[in-house]
Parts: C-alpha cells; sequence; structure tokens
C-alpha cells in the first residue's frame, strides 16, 4: 500500500492505440427482464412515495442504471453516475415552474402566462444544461460521454428560427394586407402558417439535432453526423400523410362500428349506443393516433444513427414503423388495462426494441478521453449543474 | 482472495480481464503477465442494481467491475467501509417487491384522501389575503364578459338580499353582487376573496328568507374554509403523484392513468368541499334559529330547476361536482316543509 496522496496505480497504458480496420456489423443488446426491472421499479415507487417524492430522485438514478446497465455494446454494459442531489435541484426547479403555471394565477392572473414566457425563454439554456448532465454522466467502458454545447449556441439556434418564423408568417400578411386589406391578409397568414409548419419547423429540427449530436462525444471523439435538411422536410410531410390516411380510415371504421351498433340498438332519437362500442372505437382512434408518431419518431432516429459516425465506429438503426407502432398500441393496452402495474414490461419492451435495432461496425477500444472525474469536485458541481427531464435521449 | 473481473484504465475506451488479488498485505490486479498494485480503501465501490457488475473506481480513474459476490468479503479483509445495498436486497426479493406493490396503492390512496386535504388546510392559511382579492376582480370580469349579465329584478328583491347577508355578516367581510344567471341559472357562486354572486333566478325561487339565508351560508362556507386554494393545492399533489407514477411512457397512458384520474380526485374533493360549505350552512342556520328545513327546500327547488338533463340515478355520481341532492337534504336532517315553521330565536 503506497501512500494515501500518492497515484497507487502504474499507468502502462499510455501508448495511443491504433483503431483496427473495419469490422463486421455487430448488434447491439438489450439484457433487462421486466420481472427484475417490476422489482425495481415497485421498491422505487415505495419509497419516493413515503419520502413525498424526495427519494424519486435516487429512484430515477437506479432507473436509468438499470437501463444503462442492462444495453451491452460488444458485451460491455453503459452506466449512469448521475448525482441525486442535482436531479433533486432540477426536480424542485421544474415544481416551482410548474408551480407557477397551474398555481400562479391564484396571486395573480398574468402569472402563468409570465411563467409560460419564463419558461420559454429558459428553454435552450436548459436544454443545454440537461444534456450535457446527461451525458457527463453516462459512460460506457469508464469513459464518459460529453455535450460541449453551449446555451449562446442554443439561443442562437432558437433565436434564428424564431424571427425567421415570425417574419414568414408576418410578411406575407403584411403584404397582402397593402394590396387588398382584410381580404387578402387572411391568405397571407394562412400562407405564411403553412410555411412554418411545413418548411421552418422540420428544419429548426434538422439544424437542432445537428447541433446536439455534433457537439455531443465519447471521451474526446466527437459525434460527426451528416444530417441533409430535405430528409427532415420528407420525414415531416410523411408523418403528417400517415396521419391523414389514419385519422381516414379511423373514420371509416368508427361509421361501420357505429353502423353496426346502431343496428344492433335500433336507432332512437337520444337512445344511447351500447356499452361496447366505446372501448371498440377507441381501439380504432388511438392507434391511429400514434402512427404519424411511431412514423416520425422511427424515421428521425434511424436516420440520425445511419448518417452518424463516431471516430472509426458507425452505426445501423433498422427500426421500422410498424415494429415501433405495434408496441406502442400493444404497451398502451398493457399498461391500461392492468391500471399501471404492467408499466415496467412496457418500458422493457420498447426498450429491448430500440437497444436491438441498432448494430455498430467499427474498433471500441481505441476511444481517449481526458475527461477524468475529479471526485473532490462533485459537490461543487450541484449548484452548477441540475437535470431537468426535457430531453428523452 | 481472487474475483475476477474486468479492468478498465483511465482515459481509455479499454476492457482487459484481470484477476482482483486481495491478501492482509495488499491488493492487486493481475492482467496476464501485468500486475497492478490498487487500493481499495480508496475506491468508490457502485451500488448495485439488479445483475449489473459491481464496480470499483479507483482515485487515478481507472475501474475493476467484477460479477464475483465476495466483493464484499474482500473488501472487509481490505479494511473498506461496508456498502449498505439497503435498497438493492429489497429490489432483489419478491417478497419485498409484493409487500410494495401492496403498500404502493394503499398510500397513494391514504396520501389522495386525506394526506392532502391534510396538508392543503393549514398551508392554504398562508396565502395572502391582497393576493386573493387581485384575483377576484380578474374572475369576476371573466365572468360578466362571458357568462353573466346584468340583474333584471326589482330592488325588492336586492333589499331583501343585502337584509338577509347583513344578518349572517355582521362584519361587512362579503361583498353581495346580483346578476342575470342565464346558462347558469339559478345559482349561488363564491369568489376566493368573498365576493357572492347570486343570480336572478335563485332570487326568484326564494320564497322565505331562511332559503336565501341557506344559500349564503353555505357560499361564505366555501370563501371561510379557503375552498379554491385548498383545491388548486390538493389537485397539484395528485397530478404530481400520478405523473411521478406513470408521467413517461406515452401520451395515451398519461390521459389514462394521470390526467382523468387526477380530474375524477379533483371531483372528489369539490364534493368533499361542498359537504363542508353545507355543513357550515347547517351551522349558520341553528345560530340563526332558522330550521334547517329551509336548506332542504331550496335544494329541492335548484334540483327541480336544473334537473332536466342531469341522471338522478347516482350512477354518474363520481363524474360529479357536488353531492347528490338527496344526500344533502338528508344531511339537513330536516323537511322542507320545515321552513318558515321554527323561528325560535337562541
Amino acid at each position: 500500500m503506497g501512500d494515501a496522496g500518492a497515484p497507487i496505480v502504474e499507468n502502462q497504458w499510455n501508448q495511443p492505440v491504433e483503431f483496427k480496420g473495419p469490422e463486421p456489423w455487430l448488434r447491439l443488446e438489450f439484457r433487462g427482464q421486466g420481472s427484475e426491472y417490476f422489482r425495481v421499479w415497485i421498491v422505487n415507487v415505495l419509497l419516493s412515495v413515503v419520502t413525498l417524492g424526495i427519494y424519486s430522485a435516487w429512484a430515477t438514478v437506479r432507473n436509468r442504471r438499470y437501463f444503462c446497465g442492462n444495453t451491452f455494446l460488444d458485451d460491455s454494459h453503459f452506466d449512469f453516475h448521475g448525482d441525486p442531489r442535482a436531479i433533486l435541484v432540477g426536480r424542485v426547479i421544474a415544481i416551482f415552474l410548474l408551480a407557477g403555471y397551474a398555481g400562479g394565477g391564484y396571486l395573480h392572473p398574468a402569472a402563468p402566462a409570465v411563467t409560460l414566457l419564463l419558461i420559454a425563454v429558459m428553454m435552450p439554456w436548459l436544454i443545454v444544461r440537461s444534456l450535457r448532465f446527461r451525458y457527463r454522466n453516462t459512460s460506457y467502458r469508464n469513459l464518459r460521454f460529453n455535450f460541449v454545447g453551449d446555451a449562446r449556441q442554443a439561443y442562437g439556434i432558437f433565436g434564428t428560427y424564431f424571427v425567421v418564423a415570425l417574419l414568414a408568417v408576418a410578411v406575407p400578411a403584411g403584404l397582402g394586407w397593402l394590396i387588398a386589406q382584410e381580404k387578402l391578409a387572411g391568405i397571407g397568414l394562412f400562407l405564411g402558417m403553412i410555411m412554418v409548419y411545413f418548411l421552418i419547423y422540420p428544419a429548426f429540427i434538422h439544424r437542432l439535432t445537428t447541433f446536439t449530436t455534433s457537439h455531443s462525444a465519447y471521451g474526446d471523439t466527437y459525434f460527426a453526423p451528416d444530417l441533409k435538411r430535405p430528409a427532415y422536410f420528407g420525414f415531416f410531410l410523411g408523418s403528417l400523410g400517415v396521419g391523414l390516411v389514419a385519422v381516414m380510415a379511423a373514420g371509416i371504421g368508427v361509421a361501420i362500428i357505429g353502423a353496426l351498433t346502431g343496428a344492433f340498438a335500433g336507432y332512437s332519437p337520444g337512445g344511447s349506443a351500447p356499452k361496447f362500442a366505446a372501448p371498440l372505437i377507441a381501439l380504432i382512434i388511438l392507434p391511429a393516433y400514434m402512427l404519424p408518431y411511431a412514423f416520425w419518431q422511427v424515421l428521425t432516429s434511424n436516420y440520425l444513427f445511419n448518417n452518424t459516425q463516431l471516430g472509426p465506429v458507425r452505426f445501423r438503426s433498422n427500426m421500422t414503423v410498424f415494429g415501433y407502432w405495434g408496441i406502442l398500441i400493444t404497451n398502451t393496452l398493457l399498461v391500461v388495462t392492468t391500471l399501471g402495474l404492467a408499466f415496467p414490461w412496457a418500458k422493457v419492451r420498447m426498450a429491448r426494441y430500440r437497444v436491438e435495432s441498432l448494430a455498430y461496425q467499427g474498433d471500441l477500444e481505441g476511444f481517449e478521453g481526458s475527461l477524468v472525474r475529479d471526485r473532490g469536485a462533485a459537490g461543487d458541481e450541484i449548484g452548477d449543474a441540475f437535470d431537468i427531464d426535457l430531453v428523452g435521449i | 482472495m481472487e474475483l475476477s473481473g474486468h479492468y478498465f484504465p483511465p482515459g481509455r475506451s479499454q476492457r482487459l480481464d484481470g484477476i482482483l488479488c486481495v491478501d492482509a498485505a495488499g491488493s492487486w490486479i493481475v492482467m496476464g503477465d501485468r500486475r497492478l498494485a490498487c487500493d481499495l480503501r480508496a475506491a468508490e465501490v457502485s451500488e448495485r442494481v439488479a445483475r449489473m457488475p459491481r464496480s470499483l473506481t479507483f482515485a487515478d480513474g481507472g475501474r475493476f467491475d467484477t460479477q464475483d459476490e465476495r466483493l464484499d468479503e474482500a473488501l472487509i479483509v481490505a479494511g473498506h467501509a461496508r456498502a449498505s445495498g439497503l435498497v438493492h436486497r429489497l429490489e432483489n426479493r419478491w417478497l419485498w417487491a409484493l409487500l410494495a406493490l401492496a403498500l404502493t396503492p394503499a398510500l397513494v390512496f391514504g396520501l389522495m384522501h386525506y394526506g392532502f386535504p391534510l396538508i392543503a388546510k393549514p398551508l392554504s392559511a398562508v396565502v395572502p389575503p391582497a393576493a386573493v382579492s387581485a384575483l377576484d376582480a380578474h374572475i369576476l370580469e371573466i365572468l360578466d364578459d362571458h357568462l353573466l349579465t346584468p340583474s333584471e329584478l326589482d330592488d325588492s328583491h336586492r333589499e331583501r338580499a343585502a337584509r338577509v347577508l347583513a344578518q349572517i355578516d355582521s362584519q361587512g367581510e362579503y361583498r353581495l353582487l346580483i346578476r342575470k344567471g342565464g346558462a347558469l341559472g339559478a345559482n349561488a357562486l363564491a369568489l376566493p376573496a368573498g365576493a357572492l354572486i347570486v343570480t336572478d333566478e335563485l332570487l326568484e325561487q326564494v320564497e322565505q328568507d331562511g332559503e336565501l339565508l341557506a344559500v349564503l351560508a353555505h357560499e361564505i362556507g366555501h370563501v371561510r374554509e379557503r375552498h379554491s386554494v385548498r383545491q388548486i393545492l390538493q389537485t397539484a399533489g395528485v397530478a404530481l403523484t400520478l405523473s411521478g407514477l406513470f408521467g413517461d411512457l406515452n401520451g395515451v397512458t398519461d390521459t389514462l392513468l394521470v390526467s382523468l384520474p387526477t380530474v375524477l380526485q379533483q371531483l372528489a374533493y369539490s364534493r368533499d368541499f361542498e359537504r363542508e360549505a353545507d355543513a357550515h350552512a347547517l351551522r349558520v342556520l341553528a345560530e340563526q334559529g332558522v330550521s334547517a328545513g329551509c336548506y332542504a327546500s331550496i335544494l329541492g327547488k335548484l334540483e327541480a330547476s336544473q334537473s332536466g338533463a342531469k341522471e338522478t340515478d347516482g350512477s354518474y355520481a363520481f363524474l360529479s361536482s357536488h353531492p347528490g341532492t338527496a344526500e344533502r337534504v338528508g344531511a339537513t336532517g330536516s323537511a322542507a316543509q320545515e321552513c318558515g315553521r321554527v323561528a325560535k330565536p337562541d
């Protein structure tokens, strides 16, 4: 045993390691189990309730560690090291904001609007903060991820697109007004909103995704995304189209059920439909409502992985819209019919699907990182870093 | 003692097979022909979650992971403070998990039915009165703009209402406002800071002063017991609890398991507050020497004037903001015919 202060490990790994050549595609693996996660979940729920929510920050860390620790890449798992106290601080801030929004109206009529504005103004900063907390506290093989984007850049992106969206609406509306007052101003406004919806919003998502990904790193190696803006126009239009078709199909389904049950019940004005009609209609509407969401999630997520490189490592994600959609629907039915009891199984199923749709190629051994954790500084970090659950990445 | 596992050198994404050797003389990690001295006492031991291997993180940032159950023993040998691992032991046993499963719904239920109301009551007293009165003006403005129109009744009705209010409000704490109810019909409302709104339609139904007294006393009950603040606080508690439980799956489960139960519980709170306000009304009636039958009488009239579209069989009681009229009339312990008969002063 050496002196307390002196470095004890003789580090023999200081020579750089060469990245090896291309390797075959290998799948990621999720080894979590519903029944096992159920026990983790329910015990932590109980402890959170007993402590009136205070323990929930510690519970969050255990839950995240469960999911990170069961995600395996080349037989090594991820880990999460977040300080629960930082999460607690974030949660207290979030509750204050929520209280200002929901209950502030009781103190002053303008309070909810002011809180909402405050949240909107804070949003870029909050996103950067929570990404930084999340990434810096996630590790793989004892090397941390990192996020180096700063709030100034995030404000630049949000601000630019906000101004562009404002102009996109104001300019056509203003021009319309100048030409023919009310008659054309409305049309101009409508055109402007169409532009915001179909062009500016997808472009914004593209810009934001590029920003967050390219400022993320594993050790000292940055992720290198190569994302094309038109792809996002396509994903957005596609999910709108899919949504439209789904809603129309659901409408036809509901009409058929209405006709059939109406025939059963015998139509009478003011008479009510048989009791089984409502759940049947819900069974048709819920999937229709989830389809465009599944479409957008699967396509953007696949696209991001398939076009992002990390040093010598490349990724493939092959989730399918119907696969993801099926899990969403069955998970929802499962959780709702068991009054929440099936929640852990639902989460594990979704995590397994997402993780096992991923494959990688390339050498994982050669990454280095200078972000060596300083244990003494952990306490100082809390005032500076907190986690608000904003980004579901 | 030898524990097999993996060593991760600091600052490098490398995994090396290794064996942690611990004895009284010290500890080493052996990797093939390489041997690393390590200080187990200064190592940070990760908390245990499910089947994840446990990690020892050394002062220089290097890490050793092992699945070996004898790690605890090895740590004791090396003189390391013992990690508790209590939560892991609870999570690892079905017995504890099932116990948690039984206790959690009971606790959540208890919190919603008794806990939050208990906490909200003293907490509601903290809200400054000035803040509340600012809100009154705002709500009244909205009501006047969208729902209510100026009263069309003659002065005799107003004078009667003012006289009845003065009877129970000697301090002049409450402000009486008479409006035509329109869509609200025969109704009375209390705003948080003490404005009492009574509709023309209600005043037209009143035959005995006692009936109006009962209605005003009920509304004053809402104000005095600070029901609006308590409602907000209690509902917020419910919403936070439920979204903490099921909040992050998807929009549909969120609606069905968080929003819907929150609304139902909010309605349950509302029914409890109505019962409290009714009890207040009955107390005031007794103080004033007015028969409780007057309350039964006006409740019956209001029910009759509004029951056009309502379910009356009680099967949708959980969707109602007020308890059923039958229950409320029953609680008066008196019959409508009693109104006006008893007039014995205190």
